[in-house]
C-alpha cells in the first residue's frame, strides 16, 4: 500500500526539485529525470507479476492498471532518453513538467476513488497546458484551446462522478456496476465518455491534437497526445465500459458509430496535409477510432483487440513523432514540400520510421495488423445479434486502414525517398544523436517483436489477464499464417544474395534523354490532389478549413453570440460602473426604507 | 517437422503459383494476339523471357536508395507467395478461422512494394508512377472490400474454407444476383491491383515509360514480372475459390480458372486506359454504389 505513495511521491518531489534548479545545470536535471523514470519503469516491471495492493479504499491495482502503469513507465523512460539532445530551452521546466505528468498519470491510473482520480486528471490537464506552452509564444493559442477542451471535459468527468454517486451511492470503481436504465445513468455514462474522448482525442473532441501539433515541441507531442493521453483516455474508456457500466445496446452502438467516424474522418483529413507533424497528429486521432470500436464491440475478442491496439498505437505513434522530431532537428523543417531523399542520410531514423509506418498501416507481421485483426473479428462476432450495422463499421475500419497506408507512403516518399529539395543543404545533414536514434530503434523493434511474438508476449502476458474470457484457441489460429509469413521472409533472406546482382552499373536516371533537374521533383504532397477535388470530399475539406466541424470553434462562436450583450455592459469605463452602483444603492435604500 | 512442413508449403506455393502464373501470362499473350489477328508466342515464351532477363545487366540510377530499390521486388514476391500459401493451406490442408482479413492485408503488400520501388529510384517518372499507384490503391480498396464482404454477410463467416463449403451445400456465390455483382466489382478492383489495362495508370508506357518500373532492368525487373504473374494466378485462384465454388472437381476447377482469366484478358483488350481522375471517379463512384447495392441485395436475401 505504502509503495503507491512512493511511486506517486518520488516523481512529484523530483519534479519540484527540477523546477527549482537553475537552467544551467542541464546534466543534473536530466540525470534526475532519467533516474526517476528508470526507477519507475523498473518498479512497474517488478510489480507486474505481484501487484502490491489489490483493491483498497483509495487505490486499485488490477491487471488493467498494471498494463497502463507499465506503459506510463516505459514512455517516461523513452522520452527522457530522447529529450537529452533535443530539449535545450527551459530545461528545468520541461523535465519538471515531465515528472509531474508522470506522477499525476500514475495517480490517475491507480485511484480506486473516482474523486481522487478526477483530481489527478485535473493536474494532468494543467501539465499538458504547461508543456504545450514550452513551444514558445506561438503555442499559446493552441495551448489555451487544449486547456479549454481537456479542462472542460474534466468538468464533465466530475459531473459524471456526481451523478454516479447520486444513483449508486458509491464512489469507488470496484463497487459500481451500473445497469443503464434511466436517463440519469445515461447522462453519467455520456459525461464520463466525454472526458475519455477528449483525453484520447476521438472525434468530435479531437481538434486540439492537430492544432498543437505544429507548435508544441515534438517530444511533447510524442509524450502526451501520442502515448500517455492515449493510455489514460482508453484506460478510462475501458473502466467505464467494462467496470462502471454494463453493456447497453444503443449506447454502445453510439460509441461504435463515433469510433468509425473518427477512423475515416481523421484519415481523410490526414491524406491532404502538407506538414509531417500535422499529418501524424491526424493519424493520432484516427487510430483512437479503432480502440473505441474495439472496446465498444462488446465481446471479449474485440475488447482485447481494442486494448492491444492501445499498446501498439502508443508504441508506433511515439516512434513516428520521434522520427519527425529528429527530421526537424537535423533538417530544420517538417514541411513535406521542402524535404526528400533523407533516407540515405538518416538511415536509422528512416528504418525505424518505416517500421512504425508499416505497423500503423497494419502490414503483417508488424503489431498493428494483429490488433486490427482482433478488432475486425470482434466486429464480425457482433454480427451474430442479427443487426447489419457491423458491415458499415468493418468497411470503414478496413478502408481507413488502406488510407492510412496510402498517407504514410506519401510521407515516406516526400521525406525519405524521392530526390532532395534544393532548399535542403544535404551535405550538412548528419544522422541524429545516438540517444535519439536509440529510443526510436527500441520502439521500432518493439513494433516487430509485438507482431512476430504476439501470442507469447502481448497476448498471454498483457491481454488475457485483463479479459480472461477471450477465446485464446481462436487466436492461436493466427499462428499458421504468421509462420508462413515468417518462413517466407526467412526464405527471402536466404535467397537474397542470389537475387541481388553483385555487378551493378550506376547511371543517370532515364527520363527520355532529358537531364533531370530541380523543377522535375514531385515532392509527394500533390499525390492526392485528385482526391481533394472530388465533389463530395471537396465540400468536406472546405468545411474543415473553415472549422465548421470543429466543436470548439462552433461552441465558441455560439457562446460569444450570447455573451455579446453582456459584453457591452462591461465597457471598462468607470463612470458607467459608478452609475450602476449608484442606481443599485438607490434601489436598495428604497427597499430598506419601505421595509 | 512442423517447421519443415511450413517451409515446404511456402516453397510449394512459390513453384505452383509461379508456374501457373507464367502459363497464365502466356494465355494472356496468346489470346491478346488472337484478338488482334496475330499468331502469338509459343507456350515457353514467358519462361524464356524470364531467364533472359535474369542474365541481363542491372542498372541502378544515381541518387537511388539502393537497398530499398533492390529489396522491394523480393518483398513483393514474398508477399504474393505467402498469400498463395495461406490460400492453399486454408482450402486444402489446414483451414483456420478469419483468414479472409489476412488475405486482404497480404494483398496490399505488393502495391506497397511497387510504390517503394518507384519512390526509391530517384527518377521523376518513377515518382509520378508511385503517386499514381497510391491513388489507384486507395481507389480500388473501397469497392474491393465491399465486394468481398458480400459472401461474408451471406454466410455469416469470414473463413474462406467455410465459404467454399457453404457454396457446395447451397449454391455458388455467382448463382445469386448479389454474388454476380460482387464478382464483377472484385474482378475490376483486382485488375487495378495488378495494373492491367484499363487501370494501368501507374505504368502507362506511353506517358511515363513504365512509371514505377522505369529504372528497373535485369534481375530485379524479372523478379517484378514474376511477382505480377504470381499475383495474377493467386488472385484468379482466390476468385475461383471465393465466388465460383472452388477446385473441388479438378476439371471444372481448371475451366473456372480459365474462364476468369479469359474474362480479365477480354476486359483488358477491349478498353482504353482511363485517366487518373477517371479511375478515382469510377471506383469511388459507380463501383462503390454498385457494391452498396450488392450489399443491400444480400441483406434482402438475393
Amino acid at each position: 500500500m505504502e509503495i503507491i505513495y512512493y511511486l506517486i511521491g518520488i516523481p512529484f518531489a523530483a519534479g519540484l526539485i527540477c523546477f527549482l534548479l537553475p537552467k544551467r545545470m542541464r546534466l543534473l536535471i536530466w540525470g534526475i529525470a532519467f533516474s526517476v523514470s528508470v526507477f519507475l519503469f523498473a518498479s512497474f516491471l517488478y510489480f507486474f507479476n505481484s501487484p502490491p495492493a489489490p483493491a483498497g479504499l483509495w487505490f486499485l491495482w488490477d491487471n488493467l492498471t498494471n498494463l497502463t502503469l507499465l506503459g506510463i513507465g516505459f514512455f517516461g523512460l523513452i522520452i527522457s532518453i530522447y529529450s537529452y539532445k533535443v530539449v535545450d530551452v527551459s530545461v528545468n521546466k520541461y523535465y519538471a513538467y515531465l515528472l509531474l505528468t508522470l506522477a499525476a498519470s500514475i495517480g490517475a491510473a491507480v485511484s480506486n476513488n473516482l474523486i481522487l482520480m478526477s483530481v489527478f486528471w485535473g493536474i494532468l490537464a494543467i501539465t499538458l497546458y504547461l508543456m504545450i506552452n514550452l513551444g514558445g509564444p506561438d503555442a499559446s493559442y493552441p495551448a489555451k484551446k487544449t486547456f479549454i477542451i481537456v479542462g472542460g471535459s474534466d468538468s464533465f468527468l466530475i459531473m459524471g462522478i456526481a451523478i454516479l454517486w447520486v444513483v449508486t451511492g458509491h464512489i469507488n470503481i470496484t463497487e459500481i456496476n451500473l445497469q443503464i436504465d434511466s436517463w440519469l445513468s445515461t447522462c453519467a455514462f455520456l459525461c464520463l465518455i466525454c472526458a475519455s474522448f477528449a483525453k484520447a482525442g476521438a472525434m468530435p473532441l479531437h481538434t486540439w491534437i492537430p492544432e498543437i501539433s505544429e507548435k508544441a515541441p515534438v517530444s511533447v507531442m510524442a509524450f502526451l497526445p501520442a502515448s500517455l493521453d492515449k493510455l489514460l483516455g482508453i484506460y478510462l474508456l475501458a473502466r467505464v465500459c467494462l467496470n462502471l457500466f454494463s453493456y447497453h445496446e444503443s449506447l454502445w452502438f453510439l460509441l461504435r458509430l463515433l469510433g468509425s467516424i473518427t477512423i475515416i474522418g481523421a484519415v481523410f483529413l490526414a491524406l491532404i496535409q502538407h506538414n509531417m507533424k500535422k499529418l501524424l497528429a491526424y493519424h493520432a486521432v484516427s487510430q483512437v477510432g479503432y480502440m473505441v470500436v474495439g472496446i465498444a464491440s462488446g465481446n471479449p475478442i474485440g475488447i482485447c483487440g481494442g486494448l492491444f491496439h492501445m499498446i501498439n498505437n502508443t508504441i508506433y505513434k511515439c516512434c513516428l513523432f520521434l522520427g519527425a522530431g529528429s527530421v526537424e532537428k537535423q533538417a530544420g523543417t517538417t514541411d513535406l514540400d521542402n524535404l526528400g531523399g533523407l533516407g540515405k542520410i538518416l538511415p536509422l531514423t528512416f528504418f525505424s520510421f518505416l517500421f512504425a509506418s508499416f505497423a500503423i498501416s497494419g502490414i503483417p507481421p508488424f503489431n498493428g495488423f494483429f490488433s486490427k485483426w482482433m478488432i475486425y473479428q470482434g466486429l464480425i462476432e457482433a454480427a451474430k445479434n442479427g443487426e447489419p450495422s457491423w458491415i458499415l463499421w468493418i468497411t470503414m475500419a478496413l478502408v481507413g486502414s488502406g488510407l492510412t497506408l496510402a498517407s504514410f507512403m506519401k510521407i515516406i516518399h516526400a521525406v525519405f525517398l524521392g530526390r532532395p529539395s534544393d532548399k535542403l543543404k544535404v551535405q550538412d545533414i548528419k544522422e541524429a544523436h545516438w540517444t535519439m536514434t536509440f529510443s526510436m530503434i527500441v520502439l521500432a523493434l518493439l513494433c516487430l517483436i509485438f507482431g512476430v511474438f504476439f501470442i507469447r508476449i502481448p497476448l498471454l502476458k498483457f491481454l488475457v489477464p485483463i479479459v480472461p474470457s477471450v477465446d485464446v484457441a481462436n487466436i492461436l489460429n493466427l499462428l499458421l499464417p504468421l509462420a508462413l509469413l515468417v518462413a517466407g521472409i526467412i526464405l527471402g533472406m536466404l535467397f537474397y544474395p542470389l537475387l541481388v546482382p553483385r555487378k551493378r552499373r550506376i547511371t543517370e536516371p532515364f527520363i527520355g534523354g532529358e537531364i533531370q533537374n530541380q523543377n522535375m521533383r514531385p515532392s509527394g504532397t500533390e499525390f492526392y490532389n485528385p482526391v481533394k477535388e472530388m465533389r463530395f470530399l471537396q465540400t468536406m475539406y472546405r468545411a474543415s478549413e473553415k472549422k465548421v466541424l470543429d466543436l470548439y470553434e462552433v461552441l465558441k462562436s455560439f457562446t460569444l453570440y450570447f455573451t455579446e450583450g453582456f459584453r457591452s455592459l462591461h465597457s471598462g469605463i468607470l463612470g458607467t460602473y459608478l452609475t450602476w452602483i449608484l442606481f443599485g444603492m438607490v434601489v436598495l435604500l428604497y427597499l430598506f426604507i419601505k421595509w | 517437422m512442423e517447421i519443415i512442413k511450413i517451409f515446404a508449403m511456402v516453397a510449394g506455393s512459390f513453384v505452383l503459383f509461379g508456374i501457373l502464373g507464367i502459363m497464365s501470362g502466356w494465355v494472356d499473350r496468346k489470346v491478346t494476339a488472337r484478338i488482334q489477328w496475330r499468331v502469338g508466342p509459343p507456350w515457353w515464351q514467358n519462361f524464356a523471357d524470364f531467364i533472359k532477363l535474369t542474365g541481363k545487366e542491372t542498372v541502378v540510377p544515381e541518387g537511388a536508395n539502393q537497398f530499398l530499390f533492390l529489396v522491394s521486388p523480393v518483398a513483393g514476391i514474398i508477399s504474393a507467395t505467402v498469400t498463395g500459401a495461406v490460400l492453399l493451406s486454408s482450402t486444402f490442408f489446414n483451414p483456420f478461422k478469419w483468414d479472409l482479413i489476412i488475405i486482404i492485408y497480404l494483398l496490399m503488400i505488393p502495391s506497397v512494394a511497387m510504390v517503394i520501388a518507384g519512390a526509391s529510384s530517384g527518377n521523376v517518372l518513377a515518382s509520378i508512377g508511385a503517386g499514381r499507384e497510391l491513388r489507384l490503391f486507395l481507389s480500388y480498396e473501397l469497392p474491393f472490400i465491399l465486394a468481398l464482404l458480400v459472401p461474408v454477410i451471406k454466410f455469416g463467416t469470414a473463413q474462406v474454407s467455410e465459404i467454399v463449403r457453404f457454396q457446395q451445400i447451397y449454391r455458388i456465390n455467382v448463382g445469386y444476383l448479389s454474388g454476380v455483382i460482387a464478382f464483377v466489382i472484385a474482378l475490376l478492383a483486382f485488375m487495378g491491383k495488378i495494373g492491367y489495362v484499363p487501370f494501368d495508370v501507374p505504368e502507362a508506357e506511353t506517358e511515363l515509360a513504365a512509371g514505377t518500373f522505369v529504372e528497373y532492368s535485369g534481375l530485379p525487373l524479372a523478379l517484378f514480372k514474376l511477382m505480377k504473374w504470381i499475383l495474377l494466378s493467386v488472385g484468379i485462384s482466390f476468385f475461383v475459390i471465393y465466388f465460383l465454388g472452388g477446385f473441388a472437381n479438378p476439371i471444372t476447377g481448371a475451366l473456372k480458372y480459365l474462364f476468369v482469366l479469359v474474362l480479365i484478358i477480354l476486359i483488358k483488350n477491349t478498353n482504353p486506359r482511363l485517366r487518373t481522375d477517371q479511375v478515382l471517379r469510377f471506383f469511388w463512384g459507380w463501383l462503390t454504389i454498385l457494391g452498396l447495392f450488392a450489399i443491400l441485395l444480400v441483406l434482402l436475401g438475393y
